[in-house]
């Protein structure tokens, strides 16, 4: 009765993947890299916040308004007219220019000014975040890898660090910096990368420890074994077996890390250690904004609140991206 | 009546890509003091089908059709506070991994005395020695000693010893098993086995275990259910289905389990893997394997046909050919 | 005792030398592969260095292999078989060079290894010696393609001399594990656990190994899968005449695949010979009380001889012989004196000084009954 032919099915071997005793995985569908993440977890779960969508918007809003300050500011704050000073938002000036946030007592616009610190902000933070990241990537893994004294040295540098407030750092190293290279003509340029190393390097460790955690997990998977099995350089098994498998929560630092190093460049520069006041950052702008705020109350208030838009959209997009990642979460 | 009854159970799984069906028009009964191995390989849906009766399916898991009855009183619709209860007092669980049954943070007999003290009437004193009485009935040595261990201080066996002991406090009418022995050595597994067979004669226990090992079920089970791709493929008297079984999938199951003194060079083997829920084949679910399969097979999907010793889900046993085993047998 | 078990045939004769004496089994390896000769691998377990000071703790040593010696031959399956925690897997590990060996050496075709201390002189080793693991979702990595993982040992040897080569390697060693070659493109979680460990085999198989280490290959899978894997190594063996050292603990599936066992406990080697010797005469008390947990799968009725008692803490292993506490045998002397491998009567290799004394008997053997009966 049994028509044999009809069984002659090939499938030696390739049938369906099992979904284990667990609730099974949807079967994934091959596709490009841009259409699997509009079909991910990732893209579902953002789709599913509301508040995740507003900080993205708002972080949008600011990096657009950032990059493009040139273009998009009114007027230009690098070269203000003393004539514009202290005009109050939505007033115009003796020289009949409009202000929509106000001015300053250097005739600055604000919303300008804002707009050109918040470019200073962005490119500090970033760069700061890229270079903590390289450092405590590099760190955590190496120490992680080889264990060890090599793990033991690096770690206990790390505990060391840790013990001293980030803030510290930034000024310590900001003040060995200024007083090495002198007070210098370029020293706004100067600034940017005082900043940037000065910040950066108080904010590897997290990084470091992160990383090193993953790699011990990572390095003794079988995955990292079969490379050695198979006669891999150990610089090579961490950087293409193990590196790519702790990266992920390695992104989630570095987006909490971006608001972390914002304010920080703020509060130095508010501390007088960061820009110079000829130069729009935020901290400068509060600043000088506190010392008038009985009269011109406009200038902290926009740039604070503009600053903390920044740092609560980059946070809130942090939250949502480590508890998206977290499978344990999901 | 049997002690336990499941009734064309489903479980189902909802995710935004359509609805799963895990576990798909089930129906068993575990009489008193029977042991019934559930065995299939992983994702068959055994370990779902066990969850769904204690009622701990994890969202968005749920029940979705049938009925399960304990005692001939439904339990499948108990609100979570009754149903509590009787996972307490009625049903014990066992699960592979003793570490997550036990607090890290307690004593073992601070445990089992407070288990003890939730389902009886006992006073501290006699819960204590009911306590001490259930580890030594379980074969844990130094009973007074290991009392008062803390989880970590005790081996892989102990461990799943003293959750055995934990699942016994209430005196359970039914004791559900999954994987209860997996994760320990072949030695201390045939002691755990043996402590679970005992269960069921001197206490009437009825025991739902749930293994992927033939082997266990073979040596430890009364009656055994073949669950394949969230249905029963067979399930009848263990001599029956291990001895002489008649669905294909558990004919090539057993021939695929090496046997110490059995030369071959080659074993049985069935090609290809289960199918993933998402996409369970037409007809019965295991036509791309089944070696005899025929175009009924890939039309419709057959249910649990009676049979003498048990039940197949498998066309090849339809009405005129299983009358005609019954009147061989 | 396993009336259950099927007779194990009984292992064909050896033809007796001039001087009488039966040959043991291992003489019959003329030309070893591999051989091992007093390994031990200790793990530093103790507090850390400042908390010794300290506290006064003392080092601690796990000794997970403690002096083994085997000898693995060309061509055929040595198995090493044991509960959990008796070292076999350390075993496999050192012998691959994942560990170094704290003592006692590792000799591949007459090499030892601890010679090879340049990088340059390693590989060849790594080339011709591969290994599969026993997690089929954590030996593949989950971000690499499944051509570029089967490609890689291709390409860390050079054995191929064009990326089209590499693909039509990939290609063919897909085939060659019953796989497609379009499964190249795809990633690990696209595949079952039985999919998987073809992949791992075929990354094993991609520097064309003599020997393959495999680590409880099957342990993680399914029943109807496992013999889907063994068929398909079995296959292999035959094809390319490989060298397996298999680990496992699930005895039916090492009768099945060996042609030698060796049973380890406590990171020792307590009896190894010929499979067939092994499994219908064997001799330590360890050996039997294994046999005895098999599981019995042809429903005699038997019940299981439970076994009292669990594998010590190999931290503080007990004195003299490892197994005196769990052994109906143990005299003073098993407590005081760690018994060596002696030869037996059957060929095999025994640590035991009551088979050594003649205190425990062949007869009593639980397959010598079926399997020297019949024969």
């Amino acid at each position: 009765m049994a028509d044999s032919s009809a069984t002659e099915v090939d499938i030696a071997g390739r049938a369906a993947p099992d979904p284990g005793g667990k609730p099974p995985a949807p079967a994934t569908r091959r596709a490009g890299p841009v259409a699997r993440f509009f079909d991910g977890d990732l893209w579902y779960s953002f789709k599913r916040s509301p508040l995740t969508i507003v900080a993205a918007v708002v972080f949008l809003i600011i990096v657009i308004g950032a990059v493009f300050a040139g273009l998009l500011a009114p007027h230009n704050p690098l070269t203000p007219m003393t004539m514009d000073a202290r005009t109050p938002p939505f007033g115009t000036s003796y020289m009949g220019n409009y202000f929509i946030l106000g001015s300053d007592n250097q005739g600055r616009g604000v919303l300008s000014a804002i707009l050109y610190g918040l470019q200073i902000s962005l490119s500090v933070g970033l760069c700061s975040v890229l270079f903590a990241m390289v450092l405590g990537v590099g760190l955590g893994l190496l120490a992680g890898y080889m264990g060890g004294w090599v793990d033991a040295l690096i770690m206990r540098i790390a505990d060391i660090q840790l013990s001293f407030p980030a803030i510290l750092i930034a000024l310590l190293v900001d003040g060995v910096t200024r007083e090495l290279l002198g007070q210098s003509q370029r020293q706004a340029d100067l600034a940017f990368w005082v900043l940037t190393f000065s910040i950066g390097f108080s904010l590897w460790v997290q990084y470091a420890r992160t990383v090193r955690g993953s790699t011990l997990v990572e390095r003794n998977k079988e995955y990292v074994q079969a490379a050695r099995v198979i006669g891999i350089h150990p610089l090579l098994i961490m950087l293409r077996h193990v590196l790519p498998n702790v990266t992920g929560p390695v992104l989630v630092i570095a987006t909490i890390g971006l608001a972390i190093a914002i304010i920080t460049e703020a509060t130095l520069s508010f501390l007088g250690v960061g820009f110079p006041p000829t130069r729009p950052s935020l901290g400068t702008l509060i600043q000088q904004g506190q010392q008038v705020l009985g009269s011109e109350w406009w200038i902290a208030t926009f740039s604070g609140l503009a600053l903390v838009l920044l740092a609560l959209s980059v946070n809130l997009l942090g939250d949502w991206l480590r508890d998206a990642l977290n499978p344990k979460l999901r | 009546m049997a002690l336990l009854e499941v009734d064309n159970l489903r479980v189902e799984f909802p995710t935004r890509r359509g609805t799963l069906v895990a576990v798909d028009d089930v129906s068993f009964a575990i009489d008193e003091g029977e042991v019934l191995g559930v065995v299939g390989e992983s994702g068959a849906g055994k370990s779902l089908t066990g969850t769904a009766i204690i009622g701990l399916l994890e969202p968005p898991g749920r029940v979705a059709g049938g009925e399960i009855r304990l005692e001939g009183k439904r339990i499948d619709k108990l609100p979570p506070d009754q149903m509590r209860r009787i996972r307490g007092a009625k049903i014990g669980a066992i699960f592979q991994d003793p570490l997550t049954s036990l607090n890290p943070l307690y004593r073992i007999g601070t445990q089992i005395v407070e288990t003890v003290l939730t389902h009886t009437d006992l006073t501290p004193t006699k819960a204590r020695m009911r306590a001490l009485e259930l580890l030594k009935e379980v074969g844990i040595p130094a009973a007074e000693h290991r009392i008062d261990h803390y989880p970590h201080q005790l081996s892989g066996g102990m461990r799943q010893r003293v959750v055995i002991a934990l699942a016994l406090c209430a005196n359970p009418r039914l004791i559900i098993a999954d994987e209860p022995t997996t994760a320990l050595d072949v030695s201390i597994q045939a002691q755990i086995l043996a402590l679970l067979r005992r269960l069921g004669r001197d206490h009437g226990t009825a025991v739902m275990l749930v293994t992927h090992d033939m082997g266990v079920i073979a040596e430890t089970a009364h009656r055994v259910a073949v669950m394949y791709a969230g249905r029963i493929a067979e399930i009848g008297a263990v001599r029956q289905v291990v001895g002489r079984p008649r669905h294909p999938y558990t004919v090539g199951l057993m021939g695929s389990i090496p046997a110490v003194g059995r030369d071959q060079e080659r074993l049985t083997q069935i090609d290809g893997a289960m199918p993933r829920l998402t996409d369970i084949p037409r007809g019965c679910a295991f036509n791309p394997r089944c070696p005899h399969a025929f175009d009924r097979c890939f039309a419709d999907r057959p249910d649990p046909i009676a049979m003498a010793d048990g039940k197949v889900a498998c066309w090849r046993f339809d009405q005129a050919e299983a009358a005609a085993e019954v009147g061989h047998a | 005792m396993p009336d259950h078990l099927p007779p194990v045939p009984p292992p064909t004769a050896p033809a007796v030398p001039p001087h009488g004496r039966r040959p043991d089994d291992a003489e019959l390896i003329r030309d070893p592969l591999v051989e091992v000769q007093g390994l031990a691998k200790y793990f530093d377990v103790s507090k850390p260095f400042l908390n010794r000071v300290f506290e006064g703790a003392p080092r601690r040593l796990l000794r997970a292999v403690d002096g083994v010696d085997i000898k693995i031959p060309r061509g055929e399956t040595f198995s090493l078989v044991g509960e959990s925690g008796c070292g076999k897997s350390t075993v496999a590990r050192t012998i691959v060079g994942l560990y170094r060996p704290s003592r006692g050496t590792v000799m591949f075709e007459g090499t030892d290894l601890a010679t090879l201390t340049r990088r340059a002189a390693r590989m060849p080793f790594h080339r011709r010696v591969q290994m599969i693991f026993q997690d089929p979702f954590a030996s593949l990595n989950p971000r690499w393609r499944v051509l570029d993982i089967i490609a890689e040992p291709i390409r860390a040897h050079r054995l191929a001399k064009s990326a089209q080569e590499v693909r039509e390697r990939v290609a063919e060693l897909l085939t060659q594990v019953k796989l497609t070659a379009r499964d190249g493109e795809k990633f690990p979680h696209e595949f079952s656990g039985g999919q998987r460990q073809r992949i791992s085999i075929a990354r094993a198989l991609a520097s064309n190994p003599d020997f393959l280490v495999c680590d409880e290959p099957t342990s993680a899978l399914d029943v109807s899968v496992q013999a889907q894997i063994l068929n398909l190594m079995k296959d292999l063996q035959r094809e390319l005449g490989l060298t397996y050292l298999f680990i496992s603990h699930n005895l039916a599936a090492v009768y099945h695949v060996s042609d030698w066992v060796g049973v380890m406990y406590l990171g020792r080697v307590v009896e190894w010979g010929a499979k067939r010797t092994v499994f219908s005469t064997p001799r330590h008390p360890y050996t039997r009380m294994l046999l005895d947990t098999i599981p019995d799968i042809t429903m005699s009725g038997r019940e299981r001889m439970p076994v009292g008692g669990e594998v010590p803490n190999p931290i503080d292993p007990p004195p003299g012989c490892p197994f005196h506490p769990r052994c109906p045998h143990a005299n003073e002397r098993c407590v005081a004196e760690l018994p060596a491998s002696k030869v037996s009567e059957q060929g095999s290799h025994v640590a035991c000084h009551g088979v050594e004394e003649g205190r425990i008997p062949t007869h009593a053997a639980p397959g010598a009954k079926v399997g020297l009966g019949k024969g």
